[in-house]
């Protein structure tokens, strides 16, 4: 009902002249508002691998990504729209992830924040490779045999650890690494591969 | 970039190795120490690394949402990568995995014992592996109107059809109205322009725009939806929730109840939580160090189902905004419009949507205009049938339309010279037309506001409450002033019950302060000490349902006095009470003596003199003995 300030109008008899309905208080754009979220849900993918690039324990990973989308809303009229969307993002994901290498003492062995630094400076400046890379990823995978399709499955989809998959399918953890480590570098080249071919082609 | 490009792919096994254990977690100190001595020094391997890694990373994304990849296609053998290293591919290992020359044998259907061999593997690899997952699909899509939905994977260009099952991640419907039923009982509404996250069966997460949600009866619940500024939980109710540019939180709730719920990102605990009860509407704001404020409740505001065809550009016309600011900027949304009023019934829901940017409109190129006028012209003749087919019925929505009616009118009647006689002859029309039906709705409809309002005070059915509410909006908006005593029976009721009944009486009290004279002030002052004393007489250590609902009546109090007395008393005179972050409040014992003196001046003064005035006999004297 607080827009009901013209109620009074009606009872007048002419209205042609009537003072122009101010616009309210309220700066801040709600077109700008919508392309913001456009430009979230666009970009989601791309900044969710910006972070797991850097960090890639997937629980991790996760938690630093729902943080940063968190921030992102919570201070969207901080964006600048001339600005890439994506270079702001990261840059505040690059600020949760620091926070969370201080406070964060895992018994996991992480990258140092110095090389963490230079990691994430040359990944800004070649997104355009690694977004093709991206494309290439989803033929790459099609061409996996089944039951490496099942593996990879298996272990990003669930929250179970590597040591549980290996129980759970009678092998030991190792030779789950190694499998991984060969499907994972196949799409690697099938990748590089793809580009190459692209670039020539 | 080529250069680039061939260097990526040459990446080192020793590298691979290292990102490999990067990825699982398993580097050792010494495997740390030597990978960063490989990235701190060669950019290309910096590259390489980044690359792998991005794979692990875009396997994760495909991951969280359930499957990373449809298992149901054959391998292509003959297509499979080759390693650079020249290593067989896939090797075969213990036995499990199968060489190439194996698994041909085995397809191409083989001797006895081959086959044995066959059903004993196929068993084993049944055995070992579990089938992929389904994504987790946390709705189901029931119906969509004029939708255009985005998804985060952003490869999905079909929309969504009724029965479609909807998986967890982050969407955005930039046009229509959809219906979102969750698998944890609660039917969503959405309206566009909104970003939305759906978490799991019972959560999601509005980033922004508008929802209302009703779950459906014999469901649990706790079906919560988080906002910024705060989460609301369900309880058994419906309830509409806005999140606009400004990241405030908007909860009106229809029926039951909802706890809104605090958190604290820093130690992501609820930290506390205020009820919020039917036919009441608050405002959260995104910084815990300011309270929330209770507002009118909107009947019209939220759209509570999905309609099954696109209603005629006035109905829509009349429905409430979709946004809780206003648009400085309007010109580029008429400008799109002008542009497509031709073609689409989006521009008509559009249409319906946007307020007020016939009055803002300075920059519209002649062409424009004169695409833009005759079709409003055609749709203000297209509103008159529905104006006059009143009867017995004038209702809110008609009331709203007419009133956008005007707003076209007047942006014509600026813009256009031809617009003016047009105008001329709409305002005839109207304005007979509007006080027949008005007199003839009203005499049909007092009696039962009246004993809508009671019937509210006494805790009648939730139809009933709803028909009070418009009531008390129309009366306002209509300037009935027959419904005022009433409205102050409510009032006056709902504190000698210490505000226990389910009454909102900020609605109410801003409806007297629009209708009401200075002469009324000396009726409410008493109401309103009485339950400012009430408020005083203990003070909440924390947070007080009771203390938080009697400030909510305060501060409206405050307004509807301020507003009759024509003072601006109200901010000065509240004072916190309780801890701050809940936003209690009473009124310094002091002001109400002012408001007295303040109403008894105006109602004196012969510059001041309402419809209601004339009604009195000469030369009485206004109320001045206020107690």
């Amino acid at each position: 009902m607080a827009k009901h300030k013209k109620g009074d109008k009606h009872q007048s008899a002419s209205i042609g002249s009537a003072a122009r309905v101010p616009a309210g208080g309220a700066s801040v754009d709600s077109k700008r508002h919508e392309e913001f979220g456009e430009l979230f849900v666009r970009n989601q993918n791309r900044l969710y691998r910006y972070i797991c690039s850097v960090i890639p324990n997937r629980a991790d990973a996760e938690e630093l990504f729902q943080q940063t989308n968190l921030t992102l809303w919570k201070t969207w009229d901080r964006f600048d729209p001339s600005r890439r969307f994506l270079s702001w993002a990261c840059g505040i994901a690059h600020n949760h992830i620091r926070n969370f290498l201080r406070k964060k003492q895992t018994k996991q062995v992480m990258l140092s924040q110095e090389i963490l630094e230079q990691l994430i400076e040359a990944r800004m400046e070649h997104d355009d490779l690694f977004e093709q890379r991206k494309q290439a990823l989803a033929g790459c995978l099609e061409k996996l045999a089944p039951h490496q399709r099942q593996l990879i499955d298996r272990c990003y989809t669930s929250d179970d650890t590597i040591k549980d998959t290996a129980n759970s399918s009678g092998q030991t953890p190792n030779a789950i690494y190694k499998r991984l480590r060969r499907i994972r570098a196949a799409l690697y080249d099938c990748v590089s591969r793809s580009l190459l071919a692209g670039a020539h082609g | 970039m080529n250069d680039v490009v061939q260097n990526v792919a040459k990446m080192p096994d020793e590298l691979r190795d290292l990102a490999d254990a990067a990825c699982n977690g398993t580097l050792s100190v010494s495997q740390r120490d030597r990978l960063e001595d490989i990235i701190r020094q060669d950019e290309a391997a910096r590259l390489a690394y980044l690359a792998y890694l991005d794979i692990h990373a875009q396997l994760s994304w495909e991951g969280r949402s359930g499957t990373v990849v449809e298992c149901g296609a054959a391998a292509d053998l003959a297509a499979m990568p080759v390693p650079a290293t020249g290593a067989p591919f896939p090797a075969s290992t213990s036995g499990q995995e199968s060489a190439r020359g194996r698994r041909v044998f085995w397809w191409a259907g083989a001797t006895v014992v081959a086959a044995a061999v066959l059903l004993v593997a196929v068993t084993v690899l049944q055995q070992k592996w579990q089938p992929p997952r389904e994504p987790e699909y946390v709705a189901v899509w029931g119906r969509g109107l004029d939708t255009v939905w985005q998804d985060c994977h952003a490869s999905l260009t079909r929309q969504p059809s009724p029965g479609d099952e909807i998986a967890a991640g982050v969407y955005r419907l930039e046009q229509g109205i959809a219906r979102l039923d969750f698998h944890g009982g609660a039917e969503v509404t959405l309206e566009a322009p909104s970003t939305i996250e759906l978490i799991d069966g019972q959560t999601a997460r509005l980033l922004s725009g508008q929802l209302a949600a009703r779950l459906r009866p014999q469901q649990p619940a706790g079906f919560t939806i988080c906002t910024p500024a705060v989460n609301v939980v369900d309880r058994g109710t419906e309830f509409g929730v806005t999140v606009n540019s400004e990241r405030q939180t908007l909860v009106q709730v229809f029926e039951g109840h909802v706890d809104a719920e605090f958190v604290d990102d820093e130690v992501e605990k609820t930290v506390h939580s205020r009820r919020i009860w039917p036919l009441t509407a608050m405002r959260f704001e995104n910084d815990l160090s300011t309270p929330a404020r209770q507002v009118p409740f909107e009947p019209l505001k939220f759209r509570r189902h999905c309609p099954e065809v696109l209603p005629p550009w006035f109905e829509i016309a009349a429905a409430p905004l979709v946004s809780l600011d206003h648009d400085p900027n309007a010109t580029a949304h008429v400008k799109a419009l002008a542009a497509s009023l031709e073609t689409a019934p989006a521009s008509a829901l559009q249409l319906g949507t946007i307020y007020e940017p016939f009055t803002e409109l300075n920059d519209l190129t002649q062409s424009e205009l004169n695409a833009l006028v005759p079709a409003l012209l055609q749709m203000l003749d297209d509103t008159r049938p529905l104006i006059a087919a009143t009867g017995a019925g004038y209702s809110p929505v008609r009331f709203r339309v007419a009133d956008r009616a005007d707003l076209v009118l007047q942006f014509i009647a600026g813009m256009s010279p031809a617009g003016e006689d047009r105008r001329q002859a709409w305002e005839q029309w109207w304005s007979s037309s509007r006080e027949k039906t008005r007199s003839a709705w009203f005499a049909d409809r007092q009696e039962d506001f009246r004993r809508a309002l009671e019937g509210w005070r006494n805790g009648a059915s939730y139809e009933k409450c709803l028909e009070a509410l418009n009531a008390i909006e129309i009366a306002a908006r209509t300037n009935d002033q027959t419904l005022l005593p009433a409205l102050l029976d409510v009032v006056s009721g709902e504190i000698s019950q210490a505000h226990q009944t389910e009454v909102s009486l900020a609605a109410v009290l801003d409806c007297i302060g629009r209708l009401g004279t200075a002469k009324l002030v000396p009726e409410l002052i008493p109401l309103a000490r009485r339950s400012n004393r009430d408020q005083l007489s203990s003070v909440p250590g924390g947070y007080s349902e009771s203390h938080a609902r009697r400030s909510d009546a305060l501060r409206a109090f405050a307004a509807a006095l301020d507003r009759l007395s024509g003072t601006t008393l109200a901010d000065a005179s509240l004072t916190t009470i309780g801890p701050s972050a809940y936003g209690m409040c009473a009124l310094d014992e002091n002001v109400f003596d002012q408001w007295l003196q303040a109403a008894a001046k105006r109602a004196g003064d012969p510059v001041y003199r309402s419809p209601s005035d004339r009604t009195d006999a000469e030369g009485r004297s206004p109320a001045s003995d206020g107690q």
